[in-house]
């Protein structure tokens, strides 16, 4: 039983750290978009 | 066209449901020593999530010369006037450092590069602060704060109970109180700020913060100081606005 859920919680904190690791990766490449603003589109 | 349809009613939905989820924008420690370059980037931010939003002030003038003062009060009735949500933020910010402290208030004052001005201090201290603060905003004549936010969120077991009976709204780190038909009110909120974390950590914490914007579950803050714009930089602050402006209505305290 607690066999079963040491290994449940390690594949869980596993998982968890890749997607977080991919949403990073989205996150940082969102943050660092060029966004055009009014002003610059006026201009 | 009726599978068109399906897909804006979809679209509508999402929308719905992801404006429910609401945060609060705050710019934090506006004070006369940099209203002039933080007026600037208040008003990028409020641009960036498309409203005005919520600035603590710290009230005190220092050794500003009275110039100095009188534009800082000019700005804070432009900000007022234009709809912005104005929160008190200590008297000073700075801790006096000859106040006497509990234990856990010197550990906070140590954490906090001595800038928890109300960490530790006791009862009757921290109500002569509190009216200190009060009376250096009192001083600016920009009509009543909506409520109290302690520095680096370090209070006290006083500070909350004085506070909402004379403001509507108190902060620390893990949620707002508000007072409803005499109870205290505790909204859950996290607390998404950057200033005192090593620059190491500062990517991680991005992605933290935009990630509880993209869950669902409180109404949480996500706060600026002056100093951000030069750690984390302008172009990725407001794109991390942006970003939690797309997936979560921004409130203020008042509306809450």
């Amino acid at each position: 039983m607690s066999e079963w859920f040491f290994k449940s919680c390690l594949k869980f904190s596993i998982c968890s750290v890749v997607l977080f690791f991919f949403y990073h990766l989205f996150i940082t490449q969102k943050l660092d978009e060029d966004v055009s603003t009014n002003s610059k589109e006026q201009e | 066209m009726e599978r068109n349809k399906d897909i804006a009613d979809i679209q509508a939905a999402e929308a719905t449901y992801q404006k429910k989820k609401k945060y609060i924008l705050c710019y934090h420690s506006f004070s006369v020593n940099n209203f002039k370059k933080a007026s600037v980037q208040i008003r990028k931010l409020a641009e960036a999530a498309g409203a005005p939003i919520s600035i603590a002030v710290i009230p005190a003038f220092g050794a500003a010369p009275e110039s100095e003062a009188e534009q800082f009060r000019e700005e804070l009735e432009k900000f007022v006037k234009e709809g912005y949500e104005i929160m008190l933020h200590g008297a000073r910010h700075r801790a006096d450092l000859s106040l006497k402290r509990s234990i856990a208030g010197k550990l906070a004052l140590l954490v906090s590069n001595n800038e928890a001005e109300f960490a530790g201090i006791d009862e009757r201290f921290t109500q002569a602060l509190l009216k200190r603060s009060l009376a250096l905003w009192k001083a600016h004549g920009t009509g009543k704060p909506s409520g109290f936010i302690p520095p680096i969120w370090f209070g006290n077991k006083f500070l909350k109970e004085q506070a909402l009976s004379i403001f509507d709204y108190y902060e620390d780190f893990h949620g707002i109180y508000q007072k409803v038909k005499g109870n205290i009110k505790k909204t859950h909120s996290s607390t998404l700020s950057f200033s005192i974390l090593p620059t190491l950590l500062l990517g991680i914490a991005q992605t933290y913060a935009c990630l509880k914007m993209l869950l669902p579950g409180g109404v949480h803050r996500l706060v600026f100081h002056d100093k951000d714009f030069r750690t984390i930089g302008e172009k990725r602050i407001l794109n991390m606005v942006r970003y939690a402006s797309s997936k979560r209505e921004k409130i203020m305290y008042k509306d809450l």
